[in-house]
């Protein structure tokens, strides 16, 4: 099971939605010698199924070589011995922020500021300058150097633990960090890893997955080129929407692959018409007349917008609105009444939702709005 | 860099019946008892079922050394037989832990034990 799930490496484009990736994982210094590397991306590299690059270690300095700018530190957690890159602080004396210290006229004046400076610079150094013996914590980025995996350090400091209470409660703090977190799997929800498969087999997609981007191949070109209203005869005029429309289609099924031979034009009509439904859900477009095959799109259309201001303004001077605010409801009928049957409440809550963006009204409770 | 093996997390009991193998990087603690600066070992001690447990740390390497007899030590280093099959630990590093609550030392140990080994198991 365990197996199988390693080597379905998900795709990296939905790396992101694991919290794990995008934090320094406290991990074993023996898992991090053992982590698999990405096929998809050098320095990445996999716990089981989730993917991380930067870690976070806390052990004792077991070696240590001193180079001009960053010492290489080795160190042992009792689990494993990884090398760490660290980069040595700035010489107090050369760095700019205390260097005018002592030609500074600000000195005088603030004495007790710059002394706290010093202070500073002077912890600073302590707490990045171990030797054999200390215990330090590293955290940074996952790095392979002449075959050997080491941690180039974004950040280190020595760990002042005189009772060992740090380390023990570190040990404890990621032991439940695997049991209850990294050895879960990281799994996308259905609709996603559908998509993660279409991504993956190149071109490949099945229907409902092309009629979802084509919906927002669409969108993306209105909104480019500032259509006000369209038909879908337009849009099948557009090159890259049709070719995008025309890629080929896997069948859910085999048994459904024979049984239905779908010509070519046809897919493109029933794709057209399928994400302009998608779109009309979601209040991008709608129609300029019940009956009508041409759309608006409703974030380019002046009237639509300026109406519903007119609208919530207007009613605001009620004085039975004073208060509240004018409702959602009451002002999809009065837009729906003055200016378009086919306005639906997702078109309307577009352009509420535009309206409120851009400060022209804001919502004084849930569904009810009032105009400054 | 040449990296040194990883000490692991041995309890005292275990070392002292020879139960790791010679050459292994052992991290371990017990109460420093004695030590004798002219062959530059000290003796760490830890009561276990009630029977005591001792093992002999040289401290070559980590000299000078002042000795706090009675107080808890944290040690690393390599295991070494000496000659009549005594066991010895070579250290490499040795901390004086004053004050450390050594039964929740050992249960981490054991919780991380446990946790490998039911890792391993699954796989």
């Amino acid at each position: 099971m365990e197996n199988t799930n390693s080597e379905e490496e998900i795709h990296s484009f939905y790396w992101g939605l694991d919290p794990l990736f995008s934090t320094a994982v406290k991990l074993f210094v023996k898992d991090i010698l053992e982590l698999k590397q990405s096929r998809q991306a050098p320095g990445f590299y996999f716990y089981k199924t989730h993917p991380v690059y930067s870690v976070d270690i806390m052990g004792i300095v077991v070696q240590k070589k001193e180079k001009e700018e960053f010492s290489f530190y080795g160190v042992d957690d009792g689990t494993g011995v990884i090398t760490c890159l660290c980069w040595k602080v700035a010489d107090p004396a050369e760095s700019s922020l205390s260097g005018p210290v002592r030609s500074d006229p600000d000195e005088s004046r603030y004495p007790n500021l710059f002394k706290k400076l010093k202070h500073l610079n002077e912890l600073d150094e302590k707490a990045t300058m171990l030797e054999i013996g200390d215990v330090i914590r590293v955290r940074g980025d996952v790095e392979e150097f002449r075959g050997q995996r080491e941690i180039k350090s974004s950040c280190y400091f020595k760990v002042d633990d005189p009772v060992w209470a740090v380390q023990i409660s570190w040990m404890l703090e990621l032991i439940h960090l695997y049991r209850n977190v990294y050895d879960q799997p990281f799994k996308l929800s259905e609709h996603l890893k559908e998509r993660a498969h279409a991504l993956k087999s190149e071109g490949m997609v099945t229907f409902p997955v092309l009629v979802a981007a084509l919906a927002d191949k669409i969108r993306q070109f209105v909104l480019e080129n500032h259509v006000q209203t369209f038909s879908v005869k337009d849009l099948e005029t557009v090159k890259s929407l049709v070719c995008f429309a025309n890629r080929p289609v896997q069948s859910p099924s085999p048994a459904e692959e024979a049984s239905k031979v779908v010509s070519t034009s046809k897919q493109v009509r029933g794709a057209f018409n399928e994400a302009i439904q998608l779109l009309m859900n979601a209040g991008s477009i709608f129609q300029k007349k019940s009956s009508s095959e041409d759309y608006v799109v409703t974030s380019e259309n002046k009237e639509l917008r300026t109406l519903t201001l007119d609208t919530v303004r207007e009613d605001c001077r009620k004085w039975r609105h004073a208060e509240k605010g004018c409702s959602f409801s009451y002002i999809l009928k009065c837009i729906q009444h003055s200016y378009n049957p086919c306005v639906t409440k997702a078109v309307m809550q577009q352009v509420l939702y535009h309206l409120e963006d851009d400060s022209d009204i804001y919502s004084t409770m849930d569904g009810h709005y009032m105009a400054f | 860099m040449n990296l040194p093996e990883a000490g692991q997390y041995k309890f005292l009991w275990e070392i002292s019946l020879g139960e790791i193998q010679e050459g292994k990087s052992v991290r371990t603690f017990g109460r420093l008892i004695s030590y004798d600066a002219e062959q530059s070992e000290v003796i760490l001690a830890t009561q276990h079922d009630s029977s005591q447990y001792q093992v002999i740390v040289s401290t070559t390497f980590v000299e000078p050394f002042q000795p706090h007899f009675g107080t808890p030590y944290i040690t690393l280093g390599e295991i070494q037989k000496k000659e009549g099959d005594q066991v010895q630990i070579k250290a490499r590093i040795l901390t004086c832990v004053d004050g450390i609550n050594v039964s929740l030392l050992e249960h981490a140990i054991k919780e991380q034990r446990r946790y490998f080994q039911e890792r391993e198991g699954r796989q």
